[in-house]
């Protein structure tokens, strides 16, 4: 009866949910069996094309990526299949620390996981782990031999499976979330003569010295999904509430000393590539891509920089500033007339 | 009565974990696979100092059998957690509801938890998150401490309460007969809201970059997927950071003119004198030149701007050097081709790489002359 009640309450007032928010976050068994019984990702190594990431899934994502500061990181998602897309809903991390150095790191987590995902269906979330993901922080988004391999054996075994790599670093110097998602080819396969292997469609995938030969030689073995973001009805509520109290956060951002070390790291990256590459232009890196790194380094020093300045104007110092324009305007001159007033 | 007053920080994480909670839960009861759960709940998990809980994290608990939190499956999960996050502790629960005040199943099971978690804070998230005359603006959550048991009339745990008191929620153990009965007190907390950088870029990326489910994306189309990434791709970096930092400003422009209005009506009258906020608003513009001709920052504003400057200029310097190498480069080819059609082919790559663009241009006029030498590549 009570249930009957709650149930009518959620029907009616709480949670302005969508026709589509229903079909994406409700988990139907029938429906998964008939796209996973098929299997068409056998026969057709590219049969995957996209990937959605859900909100809650991202940012907890970037967060533990995060929290791993130099220390690779990794977890698994859960999701499902709706056609050639992976519906990634929700995920997890896992005890372990990178696959860079160790071999066989899923084995270890494989008991956690096991009672995390218990644990999640006891509290009715039956989503299947769909994939996993780690961080590169520091060195972007591509997979190396090992990670090939690991995807390859889950490929295997537990399909269907993608796999995630998140860079917190650039994404933290580049305000931008650094995301890739890959999924390998079978170990036969012959790698097509299009060559749009692990580098990005654009190209863009600027790998540091050290790992360029790691990157080089496994980029044809895996593929680039395409991934956009999604949220529900819920969330885009929520997320304009936020914005109510979260622009203090943007506005009083510093991302120049927060990144500083990694901008200088990354200025010395362009400098030994350039240096690799006047002495040696047959090694495998291409003029464009320091021109597109450096070009990235300094785009966000200007963005630093462009904040650094705006805080200056703000809060900085009274009369020495001309009178800001536009942007700044109502800003400055509300605070004026303000200590006019008191 | 005096005490500490505990401040809730709150990070948007808990927020968006509390929504797709509250989202998956829904979608699975409208589509008949669930049945509804008499509360949806779950535990927070953060740090908690003197004055300031601040909430990280938080994970779904069922409803246990005996009508409290189910204590195994609480247990299990936070000591998953833990393993991960071992910084964190328990520090209360949240209900989901249909406004930010918690209803009588919510305090019954509030009870419960404090048996166990004496000092667990409770959270109410509010899914409706009606654009009422109140609501758009405010945080959709409300945060409660719990107030140590004294005795209270009976008749003030009758329900619907509510008001200024807080609400009163009969303390575990206590009751016995007569008029009086041993109550804890709920009482609202400040909250604020806050997030570490790579989570704040995270929301950010929600906010602005990811869309509204679609009826497309049940279908696998997902149809609009390459058009929204190609919307997303087509804005620089910079651009969406500008706006970003403008939307900022926009809304301290709003706030500023709010308190402007209220400092005016105060001294006009028209508005009850509150000297917490008056108070603030003095503290703010007495520190608002916040540096005033430190010649430390100067300097370190200077060289800043001079860093700024100098990657740009080292930006252009290799921008420039790279026009350079692929004009030479298509010089190079074009000349080749136009002295003699079957001309050598002349490597766009000499091996002496980039910097010996001098010697490349001087390649190129070799090349003509010595073609032959070439004749090996064809």
């Amino acid at each position: 009866m009570e249930s009957a009640l709650k149930l009518f309450e959620l029907e009616n007032g709480i949670a302005p949910l969508s026709k589509s928010d229903e079909g994406i976050y409700c988990f139907d068994e029938d429906f998964q069996r008939q796209q996973t019984d098929q299997a068409p990702w056998r026969s057709n190594p590219r049969h995957f094309k996209k990937v959605q990431v859900s909100s809650v899934a991202l940012v907890k994502m970037v967060m533990h990526a995060r929290s791993g500061g130099d220390i690779e990181v990794m977890g698994l998602m859960l999701g499902k299949v709706i056609g050639d897309t992976m519906v990634v809903l929700d995920a997890f991390a896992l005890p372990v620390e990178g696959s860079e150095t160790r071999v066989n790191a899923q084995s270890e987590g494989y008991e956690y996981m096991v009672q995390y995902l218990e644990q999640n269906h006891a509290s009715g979330q039956r989503e299947p782990v769909i994939g996993w993901y780690h961080s590169h922080p520091g060195y972007g988004c591509w997979l190396s031999g090992i990670d090939v391999a690991t995807q390859m054996l889950n490929q295997q075994f537990q399909e269907p499976f993608l796999a995630v790599v998140i860079d917190p670093k650039r994404t933290m110097s580049a305000g931008k979330v650094d995301l890739g998602a890959f999924r390998t080819f079978p170990e036969d396969h012959q790698p097509d003569s299009s060559g749009s292997g692990g580098a990005d469609k654009d190209g863009f995938q600027s790998v540091p010295l050290s790992k360029i030969e790691d990157f080089g030689v496994h980029s044809d073995k895996y593929y680039p999904l395409e991934v956009s973001y999604f949220k529900s009805t819920l969330d885009q509520r929520l997320m304009e509430r936020l914005w109510r109290k979260h622009w203090v956060s943007t506005l009083s951002q510093s991302p120049l000393i927060a990144n500083s070390e990694f901008t200088t790291q990354k200025i010395n990256e362009v400098a030994e590539k350039i240096n690799t590459f006047s002495r040696d232009s047959t090694k495998s890196i291409s003029y464009g891509q320091i021109l597109r790194e450096s070009e990235a380094v300094a785009e966000e020093t200007a963005q630093g920089h462009a904040s650094q300045s705006l805080k200056k104007r703000l809060f900085g110092c009274r009369g020495c500033a001309p009178p800001p324009a536009a942007a700044g305007a109502g800003a400055g001159a509300g605070a004026g007339a303000g200590a006019g007033a008191q | 009565m005096a005490r500490t007053q505990v401040t809730a920080v709150v990070h948007p994480l808990v927020l968006l974990n509390v929504s797709e909670h509250t989202t998956r839960t829904v979608a699975c009861v409208r589509a008949g696979k669930a049945s509804a759960p008499a509360v949806m709940c779950g535990a927070l998990l953060g740090r908690r100092t003197d004055e300031r809980v601040e909430v990280f994290l938080s994970f779904e608990v069922k409803p246990g059998a005996d009508g409290g939190l189910d204590a195994g499956h609480f247990a299990v999960r936070l000591e998953q957690l833990k393993t991960i996050f071992p910084d964190y502790e328990p520090v209360g629960w949240y209900a989901v509801g249909a406004g930010t005040q918690p209803t009588r199943e919510v305090a019954r099971l509030h009870a419960r938890v404090l048996a166990d978690h004496p000092a667990a804070l409770l959270l109410v998230f509010d899914a409706a998150l009606a654009d009422g005359p109140h609501g758009g603006a405010a945080l959709p959550i409300a945060v409660y401490e719990t107030l140590p048991p004294a005795p209270v009339e009976r008749a003030r745990l009758q329900w619907p309460q509510g008001g200024e008191g807080g609400y009163y929620v009969e303390a575990p153990g206590g009751g016995g007969g007569g008029d009086l009965v041993q109550a804890v007190r709920l009482v609202p907390v400040r909250v604020t809201l806050d997030s570490g950088e790579a989570e704040r870029v995270a929301v950010e990326h929600v906010a602005n970059v990811a869309r509204l489910t679609t009826d497309g994306m049940l279908r696998g189309a997902g149809g609009d997927a390459a058009a929204a990434a190609a919307e997303g791709g087509d804005w620089s970096r910079m651009a969406a950071f500008l706006a970003s930092q403008r939307n900022a400003l926009e809304m301290l422009a709003s706030d500023v003119a709010v308190l402007q209005a209220y400092v005016a009506d105060v001294i006009a009258d028209r508005a009850p004198f509150d000297p917490d906020v008056l108070q603030l608003v003095q503290r703010v513009l007495s520190s608002r030149p916040a540096v005033l001709g430190d010649e430390a920052f100067a300097l370190a504003d200077a060289q800043e701007q001079t860093d700024c400057r100098l990657a740009g200029y080292l930006a252009a310097v290799t921008g420039a050097a790279a026009a350079v190498r692929s004009l030479s480069q298509r010089a190079n080819i074009a000349l080749a081709g136009a002295r003699n059609k079957h001309a050598a082919y002349v490597s766009p790559a000499p091996p002496d790489g980039m910097f010996g663009m001098a010697g490349m241009m001087g390649h190129g006029r070799h090349g003509h002359g010595r073609h032959r030498g070439f004749g090996s590549f064809r």
